[in-house]
This record gives C-alpha cells, structure tokens and sequence, in this order.
C-alpha cells in the first residue's frame, strides 16, 4: 500500500470511529470490540511476515488476532481469573508488541543502512525544496507578462512577449531539474561509497 | 542504481514465491487486457444490480411459509435472475482478467447475497446447535470460567477455545450475549474463509485467474454449512492458514511462529481439525511438500497436551472409542449416509442437490489433477490435499459426520483442481470454449448447491416467539430443573443451560416414548412428578414438530395430540404461550410434588 492510502485509509478510520463515537455508542463500542479483537492484535505480527499483498496481509492479521482472542479468553476461563480490563489489556500489549521493530532494534546494521537510506532520502527531498523562490519567481513573471502583453501595439508584440516568457521558464525548469538531478546522483554515490566502506569492506575483511 | 533500488531495501523484498505445481503455472499470467472503462464500469454495475434485484424479490418474503425445499421456496424467478446475473458477471471477469477488485466486488457480493439472507429475513440465529454454543458463552459470560463437570455440553467445556475467545469479544462488544455475533457468523465466517482461500491458493499458484475460479467453485460447492457460530468455522479457517504457511516454499521464523500459535489454538479448541491438521502436515513433511520434520511433532505435541493434561477425562474415555471405530471406513461412512432422511420429494431432491454437486466436482477435480500430472507438473500438493481427507473416515466416525467433515476439508483442493479442469491446458487465457464449459459447470453445480445449502430451512429457522418461549423456561427455572422437549430440534440451552436436565421425546426410545404417545397426560405426569427435579417443564415449540414430521422421528402429529392433550388436561397448565412455543407445568402446587 502506497503512503498517501496508508493516510487515507488512517484517516477514513479516524473519522469513521469519531462519527460512531459522536453518533451510536453501542455500535462504536462493537466496532471498537471487533477491531480489537479480531484485527489489531494480529496486524502487526502478519505484516513482519512481508507478504506483499494487502489480502494475505489481512487473512493473516485477522486469524492471528482471532488466535490471541482465543488464547487470552481461554487463559482467563481456566485460570478462573477473568477480567475484561486485563484481557483487553493483554490484546493491546500484543498488538502493541507487532508494532515493535523488534529486528531493526536486535540488528544495528540493518538499523544504521535504514537511518541512512532516510538521509539520503532527506537530502534529496531538500534539492527540490527551494523554499518557495520558484513558484514565487513563476507568479511574479506571470503577472508581469500579462501586464506586457496587455500593453503591447501589436498581437505578433503581445505573442512575442508570451514566447520569450515561456523560454524562461523552461530554461529554469530545465536547469532545476538538472540540479535536482546531479545532487540525486551525489547522494547515491556517497551512499554507495558509504556501504561499501562500513559494510562491504568489513565482510572481506572477516573473510581474510 | 537507480532511487527505486533504494526505496525499497533487499530485505524487505517478499520472502514467499509460490510453489510451481505445473509447468502451466511457472508460466507468468498474461498481461491484463486493457480494455476500456466500459468493461470495469459494466462488471462494478452487474453485481449491483443483482444485489438489488436479489433484495427486491425477498422484499415481500415471510420465512414463516418456508415449504419442504425451505428457502428455496421463498425464491421467484427474479432471484433466479439475480443469481443468474452474478454469476455471468463473475465468469466475465475472469474472461476478461480484470483487476482484482472486481472479482473481490463480484464474490463479495455473492457471499453477502447467499449467507447474509437468512440473517436478514430471519432476524433470528440458524441451527439448533448454534444456539447449544451460545450456552457456553453464556456460561463463561455469567461464571467467567468453564466446569469440565457439568454433564450437558462436556465436550465444550474440555475444549472451550471458541468460547472463550467469544465471551471476551461479546463482553468487549458490551452485549449480554452472543445472539448478534452468532447471527452474523456464517456471512463473517464465509468472508474470512475468502481471505484465507485466496492465501492458500496464492501459495499453490500464481495464476491470479486461477485462484479466483477455484475460490468461485469452492462457494458454489460447499453445501455442508460448516460456518455457523460453532469451533469447527473457526479451526477451518486456521487449518486453512497452516496449510497456506507450509505450501510456500520458504518458511521463515515468523511463519513458523505463526504455525505454533494457530496450531496451539486449534488443539485448544476443536477435537477433529487436530487430527486432520496431524494428517496434512505430517503427509506435506513426508512426501517432501514442505521443510521441517519438526512439524508434525509441534501438531502432535500441542494437541496430545491439550487432551491429556487440559482434557483428560474427555481424552482418554475418548480414545476408546476411536480405538473402536479404527479401521472401520465403512461403518463410519454409513453413519452418515444412515442420516440422511428421505421421506419426501422435496428431501430426495435436498440429498442427491449435495451428492451431485460432490460427485460432480470430484469429477471435475480428477480431471484437473490428471491434465496437471499429463502436463508434467502435477498439481501434487493440491491433489494430496484433496485425497487425505479420506484418512478420517478411516479413523472415525464423528458422530455421523465424519463424510461431510471429509469433504470440508478437501473441497478447496476439489475446488482448485475442478478450476484448472476448467481453464486451457497451457492455462493461458480464458477462451470462449472454457467459458461455457465453465458456465455450464456452474449451471449444474450452483442449484444443487442451493437446494442442500438452503433445502433444510424450514427446521433451521426459528421465529422470535419460539425463542420468547424458551427463554422464559430458562430465565424462571430453577438450577436441578427438568425440561421434556418434544425433539432437540428448537433453540435450545441458550440461556442458564445448566440448570436442567433434558429429556428429548424423540430421543427416547420407543418402549419409552411410545406409551407416553398414547396416554401423554398420564406419561408426562410420571416424569414431571419426578422428586429429584425442583421444577420441571414440558416445551413443544413449532420447529420442534416440522423437525419431528421432517425427520419422522415421532409418528405423524404426535406433538400436536401431545400438546393438544396436555391444553385440554386438569392436571397440566400452560405456564408461557407465545404462539409458537407452550410451556406446560403440573397444575398441582409445587409444595404438593
């Protein structure tokens, strides 16, 4: 699932749990069960298994949940210790616990490549951010043009005029990108050159 | 290298690659047609508007006139159309290999349609032995424990996983009982069960066209009703899911995880899926389907320790009796023939509705299993895990349901190789040939799935007057209470279960029931004067008499005369009337007994 469905998705539960808590709290309150029953404490432990797919993703997180719901009932059945807060508790633990990055935490180097994947990613995302000039410099231009061209004598002056402005911006368009680009492969190269020296270099030299 | 490469690390590449059963299914899927929107706008509107003419023709429907084909005969020729319609539009997509969210959309639709009617017309929970499972949680809802002791439902209380994972939903859900749940069950059930269908076929192949036509013959075939509010839906579905985590080729530490907790869960929660799980898994090991000769022991280490150190005074006294029925397939396989009652038209057509669509599909099955074997790819593990299944009926009898629960478990595969008989041989495409052929197949198979699916409703559906009417004899009985029904077949012990003691008319044998036929005010006083019971009732409900004249477990009309002779009786009251369920209690004061 891509970043902008994940928020989506968040954001659509979000609302639908406040409209069911604004609207039926019973019906909230069997939403709420249902969630935490049978979907919750299972997502976080189906996703480490990085299937990939949205629908082997589910089937695993629900049946995994419906496992802890029945494991937690049945504990609390026999052990004559029921309680509803501590099982709810017990199944917010669990699915707490599948949330934990639990390799990322045990493997500092898978942890130290993820830390600089995301600089990396940083830098980049700071080459296309100017902090506004472009879009500034287009408005500007753009207003500026249409006071030229509504002044000009002449429809081949007032088209020249739209011409030379168009041939800017893409000149500045063609420059960004090219900027854009090169710092891009910068970034690459130095996480490259990164790898190879912290981690490459290190197995040879176990192997030796 | 290239941002893409960067954004998405070696390690969190997919781990699984689906097993190659076939050489057919090495060979990657053709790319989807690029049709226009036309074609995705038609199949979103085709299952709508089946909906809404499914919807339409029940609008005027009373469950209460249900004949001898039961929901059947509420059906007109527009939910002929409807059903007609969806399955055209569901052929259509895989002709038309679209996106996978409208085949969900289709098959969704189905699900709804066929399992959320007769909540929907009913109000009211299915089954009798639904309403025995929602006792339980009731007994752990009020007592928040279990007693292996009690006499009643001992089964369920030495494995009372199901239960218990319901009682803590139902309690979370803030309901005082597990009617909503149940209710919904077979519709929820059925929707998880295309989750995890979808899962293990994914393991089996990747022809997604594949997957969806197996996934499409398998609802269209299971008629056993197995998805009701009962531990068997559940362990299904998590024996369904072991088999998926052990068909992918590489089983990493989280699967494996997994793998112990659902199979724990499943030993504490259902006697036979254990056995069946032990079966597959320890087959998928020998025969090289699957790494890890440690796992038939983690199947058979969890569920020896349930039963003997959880349950063992069900266990042991148990395995007698599978030591008994051991190596006796036909006995066991009779058991459940011997059930099947035929007493009219209508059930002649229910029965042989069930056995075609088994016949027919099996049929179908061998041939997909024949031409994957003559495609030197042999669909192995899908054809093994359609044959063993009948190792049960070896083992057991269950109760006389050994047969149907064979072929619960093996009708994903049935259905997964019935759809590769269906698609071409380089199962390339979905020609026009395969499609009627398909079509044709889903003509046959879809109506007998019908008629054994839904032929038994008129007993299976209970009216909220029945359930008014029992609910009073639980809610005003006293604990040590005696409770003569007419049959078993009304909803029964859903409420302070174990507070009575329950003698069936129909159970008893004839030297018992058959004087109490003929002078029932005298028999019933006999019995209900009985010193040991502090209070004692007799309930005939209405589903309790279709069941008797159904099963011709009493002769004709024998609890109408009963009820009509208890009514017109001096020394019997009518204690609640609901209009579809009489209590009787002795007339005399309780003091007197």
């Amino acid at each position: 699932m891509r970043r902008r469905a994940r928020v989506l998705a968040a954001l659509l539960g979000v609302l639908l749990a406040v409209l069911l808590l604004t609207t039926n709290l019973p019906a909230a309150r069997v939403a709420f069960a249902l969630a935490i029953c049978l979907l919750l404490p299972g997502l976080g432990w189906a996703r480490k298994m990085r299937y990939g797919d949205l629908g082997d993703t589910l089937a695993l997180a629900i049946v995994l949940s419906i496992c802890t719901t029945v494991a937690v009932g049945t504990t609390m059945a026999i052990s004559d210790a029921w309680s509803l807060r501590w099982g709810l508790a017990a199944l917010g633990a669990v699915a707490l616990a599948g949330f934990v990055p639990a390799r990322l935490i045990a493997d500092r180097t898978g942890a130290a490549v993820r830390l600089r994947i995301a600089a990396v990613r940083l830098r980049m995302a700071g080459v296309a951010d100017d902090g506004g000039a472009w879009a500034e410099w287009y408005r500007e231009t753009q207003q500026q043009v249409k006071v030229r061209r509504a002044r000009a004598a002449t429809p081949s002056e007032a088209s020249a005029v739209w011409v030379d402005w168009y041939a800017d911006v893409e000149r500045r368009a063609e420059e960004h990108r090219a900027r854009e680009a090169a710092a891009k492969q910068a970034a690459v190269e130095a996480w490259i050159a990164w790898y190879q020296q912290t981690h490459l270099l290190k197995r040879s030299d176990r192997r030796s | 290298m290239s941002t893409e490469m960067l954004s998405v690390p070696a390690t969190e590449m997919p781990t699984t690659t689906p097993e190659a059963t076939t050489t057919l299914e090495i060979l990657p899927p053709l790319p989807r047609r690029r049709g226009s929107w036309r074609i995705e706008y038609w199949l979103i509107i085709l299952p709508m508007v089946a909906a809404a003419l499914w919807s339409f023709s029940f609008r005027n429907a009373d469950p209460r006139t249900m004949g001898g084909l039961g929901l059947l005969s509420l059906f007109t020729p527009v939910t002929v159309v409807a059903l007609a319609l969806l399955s055209v539009s569901m052929l259509l997509c895989l002709h038309w290999n679209v996106p996978e969210r409208l085949l969900s959309l289709n098959m969704v639709t189905y699900l709804v349609l066929i399992h959320g009617t007769p909540a929907v017309l009913y109000g009211t929970v299915r089954y009798p032995w639904s309403y025995k499972h929602i006792g339980i949680v009731d007994y752990i809802l009020r007592n928040h424990s279990v007693d292996p002791s009690i006499p009643v439902g001992t089964v369920y209380h030495n494995w009372p996983g199901f239960f218990a994972g319901s009682a803590l939903l139902t309690e979370a859900a803030g309901r005082p009982n597990a009617m909503g749940i149940a209710l919904w069950s077979p519709l929820a059930f059925n929707l998880l069960n295309l989750l995890v269908l979808r899962y293990v076929f994914r393991g089996l192949t990747r022809n997604t066209r594949l997957v969806w036509l197996s996934l499409w013959i398998f609802f269209i075939i299971m008629w056993v009703g197995q998805d009701y509010f009962a531990p068997q839906a559940m362990a299904f579905a998590l024996y369904l899911v072991c088999i998926g985590l052990l068909i992918r080729r590489k089983i990493t530490r989280p699967m494996l995880a997994a793998f112990v907790a659902v199979v724990s869960v499943v030993a504490a929660s259902h006697q036979i899926t254990p056995m069946m799980l032990f079966i597959a898994v320890a087959a998928l090991v020998v025969l090289r389907r699957t790494p890890g000769w440690y796992l038939p022991i983690i199947v058979a280490g969890a569920t020896a320790a349930w039963g003997l150190l959880a349950a063992p005074g069900y266990t042991i006294p148990g395995l007698r009796d599978i030591i008994s029925e051991l190596g006796k397939p036909v006995t066991n396989a009779s058991e459940t023939l011997d059930k099947a009652i035929v007493a009219n038209e209508s059930q002649l057509l229910v029965v042989w509705g069930g056995r075609v669509v088994v016949l027919l599909a099996t049929a179908l099955a061998l041939i997909g299993a024949w031409r994957s074997w003559r495609a030197r790819g042999l669909g192995m593990t899908a054809a093994l895990l359609m044959a063993l299944p009948g190792a049960l009926v070896l083992i057991t009898g269950f109760g006389g349901e050994v047969l149907f629960r064979a072929f619960l478990f093996a009708a994903p595969f049935i259905a997964f190789l019935a759809a590769a008989a269906c698609l071409p041989k380089d199962g390339r495409g979905f020609p026009v040939k395969n499609l009627v052929f398909t079509a044709l197949v889903t003509a046959v198979l879809l109506p007998g799935f019908l008629l054994d699916y839904y032929g038994k409703e008129q007993q299976n559906y209970f009216t909220p007057a029945e359930l008014r009417a029992v609910d009073w004899v639980d809610t005003h009985a006293r604990p040590g209470s005696l409770l003569v029904e007419g049959s078993r077949n009304y909803p029964n012990q859903f409420h302070n279960y174990e507070r009575f003691t329950y003698v069936a008319i129909d159970w008893e044998p004839p030297e018992s029931y058959l004087p109490l036929l003929d002078d029932p005010v005298g028999g019933l006083e006999d019995w209900l004067s009985d010193p040991r019971y502090s209070d004692a009732y007799v309930l005939i409900t209405r589903t309790q008499k279709i069941a008797a004249e159904n099963e011709h477990s009493l002769p004709t009309g024998a609890l109408s005369r009963v009820e009509t002779a208890l009514r017109s009786s001096p020394k019997f009251r009518v204690a609640y009337d609901s209009g579809d369920g009489v209590v009787f209690v002795l007339s005399e004061p309780e003091g007197d007994r």
